[in-house]
């Protein structure tokens, strides 16, 4: 052999071995040039000694060496076998792979490190591909299983050449053990399951941005809360599409300042939803990163804190007006012995100067003022003050009776007539006497304020259900000239008023009573053209025996 | 107010302007003031001595309040209350309901008011 061949042989070789560690789209091209590599020394080993040349001889076999110890050392097991399946050479790493020693498997079938089914078929596949050619492993590549000498498995790659040599075939077997490389592949794939599965699960929003702003992915959580589905508005923008038109900018700005690394940590930002609702999310957002370190886009994670933020704000309302309610029940007592001084000494004043009509008259109009003071300062006290309710079962028809006849001055000198168009229908409910009493005055005062010198007020009502319990629906109806338009929205706010007399109080108190009852009250429209309020009073717990207020359930005297 | 039997009336409230205030009208009601107290204690004592046939009193006052004193004067003889007050919560109403008083007025009470109360009184 050629002196000059060597160097060859050896890059073949460490082409096949390098090639074998890139693995794996390398392994078949590995596979190749270790066919080569070992062609070649094969053939040097059988002709060299032919060239009788000394020093040739002593380089060829300092040169075989070299190979042999190559492949010895090398850290990938590397095992050859004749055309039977007969271990011929097997290299440190292979026997450490597999824990033999060498003379225990040198001259044995290479199926003793195989497991099954390999084990039983190695010699056929042998056989098969010897009379048909038909490769299946031979410069391919695949990974399978190793069979150690205590009888345990782990996973290897296996990278098979084939070097014909005087009509005689051997095959070469590249094994790497990787156990760990199938643990880690494992373990990652555990993560990402994980992962996924968290994204996929979470009742949070999880959505990703590119740095334009437009979607790249989000989760079925989100599909549900928005009403889009992720196919439907991947690539679009973010903020056109999600946020609220007035919001659009400043949100942009957010992202802006998030992809600057600037992390957002619970910012409120609203969504639209398909069918138009506004959902208030806190975001906590960060920036993704390429492995360059560029922003690839920004991941944010959304909580729904629409209702939450309701029941907050409903809570901040409830302590405020009971602060509010605390501090005008403290007042009371000095308020109200304040316009008792007031209205004793009116009443000396008055005594006093009997004989003059232009006094009586000034006195008179304090009265009046003195008289409204005490009317607006009862209305916000009744408005602001906590409500506490003493339910009993009452017949509502009996309470609003009550406050009809209550009402009699009012209607003094006009012919307003109550329509009763409730019968036959059980009307018991579990409410608070007293409260709902005031419930009915106020809606009559309205009414009869709305009625001209000749009117008429009609009671309808239902039964119905309300939050899945049964509820009577009451309708209270005049035939007075309605809300101005445009001021339908407003009735129930406090200090609301259409009247040039009121406190503009009466609605917010019935609201108020009505939904501490758990009922409902809103605006409707009923037979007579005025004002239709309806209210939704939820039955209680038995309508059975009816228990009525006593004569002295605390209403303040007419 | 003809007709109707002449009460002799006890007062009590710390109200200087209110004690004036029932010193002028009640009479004008057909009415005789014959106690006028400016505490809870005051009233007690005075209605041992004077025996009134109604009592017009203020809830909060000072030492002793208007209920308590006429629990006391109560366990001694009966005798009708109106109560004037500016407490309209439930306990106080409640107090008040259990004490089984004539009228309930709440602070401001008018003349009229005083007038149809003694009336239905001084009718009994």
């Amino acid at each position: 052999m050629d002196r000059a061949a060597w160097p060859w042989i050896l890059l073949a070789l460490a082409v096949a071995c390098a090639a074998f560690f890139v693995h794996p789209p390398f392994v078949a091209a590995g596979a190749c040039a270790a066919a080569v590599g070992f062609a070649a020394l094969w053939v040097a080993s059988r002709r060299a000694p032919r060239v009788g040349d000394d020093t040739l001889r002593r380089s060829e076999e300092r040169y075989r060496k070299l190979v042999d110890g190559i492949l010895r050392s090398a850290v990938d097991g590397i095992l050859t076998i004749d055309e039977r399946g007969t271990i011929e050479m097997v290299n440190e790493a292979a026997l450490r792979l597999f824990q033999y020693r060498e003379d225990e498997v040198v001259g044995k079938n290479v199926k003793m490190l195989m497991p099954p089914p390999h084990h039983e078929l190695h010699d056929g596949y042998l056989r098969h591909y010897l009379e048909t050619g038909e490769r299946r492993i031979i410069g391919i590549g695949r990974e399978v299983e190793g069979r150690r000498k205590d009888g345990t498995h782990f996973p290897l790659d296996l990278a098979v050449s084939e070097v014909v040599l005087e009509g005689r075939r051997v095959f070469a077997g590249f094994i790497r053990d990787i156990t760990a490389r199938k643990k880690a592949a494992e373990e990652l794939r555990q993560e990402r399951d994980f992962a996924e599965s968290l994204i996929e699960t979470a009742q949070a929003i999880v959505l990703v941005l590119d740095p334009n702003g437009r979607i790249v992915r989000f989760n079925p959580y989100m599909e549900r809360l928005s009403g889009y589905r992720l196919e439907d508005v991947v690539g679009k923008d973010w903020f056109a599409t999600f946020a609220p038109r007035r919001d659009a900018g400043r949100t942009r700005q957010v992202f802006g300042r998030t992809l600057e690394d600037r992390e957002a940590r619970g910012n409120i930002n609203p969504i639209v939803t398909k069918d138009g609702q506004e959902r208030e999310i806190a975001w906590w957002a960060k920036t993704l990163r390429d492995a360059e370190g560029r922003a690839a886009g920004v991941l944010s994670v959304g909580q729904d804190v629409t209702e939450l933020r309701a029941a907050q704000e409903k809570l901040l309302q409830s302590e405020r007006l009971a602060g509010i309610g605390q501090m005008i029940t403290g007042l009371a007592h000095e308020s109200r012995n304040a316009l008792q001084r007031m209205q004793a000494c009116l009443e000396m004043l008055e005594m006093e100067i009997g004989d003059r009509p232009q006094a009586l008259d000034y006195a008179k109009r304090i009265q009046a003022a003195q008289e409204y003071l005490g009317q607006l300062y009862e209305e916000v006290r009744s408005y602001a003050r906590p409500i506490q309710l003493e339910r009993r079962t009452c017949d509502l028809r009996r309470l609003w009776g009550a406050a009809w006849t209550d009402l009699a001055l009012r209607r003094e000198g006009r012919s307003i007539e109550l329509e009763d168009q409730t019968e036959g229908l059980d009307l018991h409910c579990d409410v608070d006497p007293f409260a709902f009493g005031q419930v009915f005055r106020n809606l009559f005062e309205n009414a009869i304020a709305a009625c001209g010198d000749e009117g008429r007020i009609a009671i309808l009502a239902r039964a119905a259900e309300y939050d899945g319990t049964p509820a009577v629906v009451l309708v209270v109806n005049d035939d007075g000239p309605g809300f101005p338009p445009g001021h339908e929205g407003r009735i129930f706010q406090p200090f609301f008023t259409t009247k040039t007399q009121g406190t503009g109080l009466g609605l917010a108190i019935v609201r108020r009573i009505v939904d501490a009852h758990g009922g409902r009250a809103a605006l409707t429209k009923g037979p007579l053209p005025g004002v239709a309020l309806e209210l939704t009073v939820p039955r209680g717990a038995s309508p059975g025996q009816p228990v009525e207020p006593s004569a002295k359930s605390g209403a303040p005297p007419a | 107010m003809t007709g109707v039997r002449r009460l002799r009336i006890a007062v009590a409230d710390d109200e200087p302007d209110m004690r004036e205030y029932f010193g002028r009208i009640l009479p004008l009601l057909g009415h005789e003031l014959v106690a006028v107290a400016s505490s809870g204690a005051g009233l007690v004592e005075m209605c041992r001595r004077v025996a009134p046939d109604a009592i017009i009193t203020d809830i909060k006052m000072p030492d002793m309040d208007g209920l308590d004193a006429v629990e006391r004067i109560r366990a001694e003889r009966p005798v009708p209350v109106i109560v004037v007050t500016g407490y309209q919560d439930r306990a106080h109403r409640a107090r008040a309901h259990d004490l089984d008083v004539a009228a309930y007025f709440l602070k401001p009470v008018k003349r009229a008011d005083l007038e149809q109360a003694l009336a239905r009184l001084a009718g009994r």
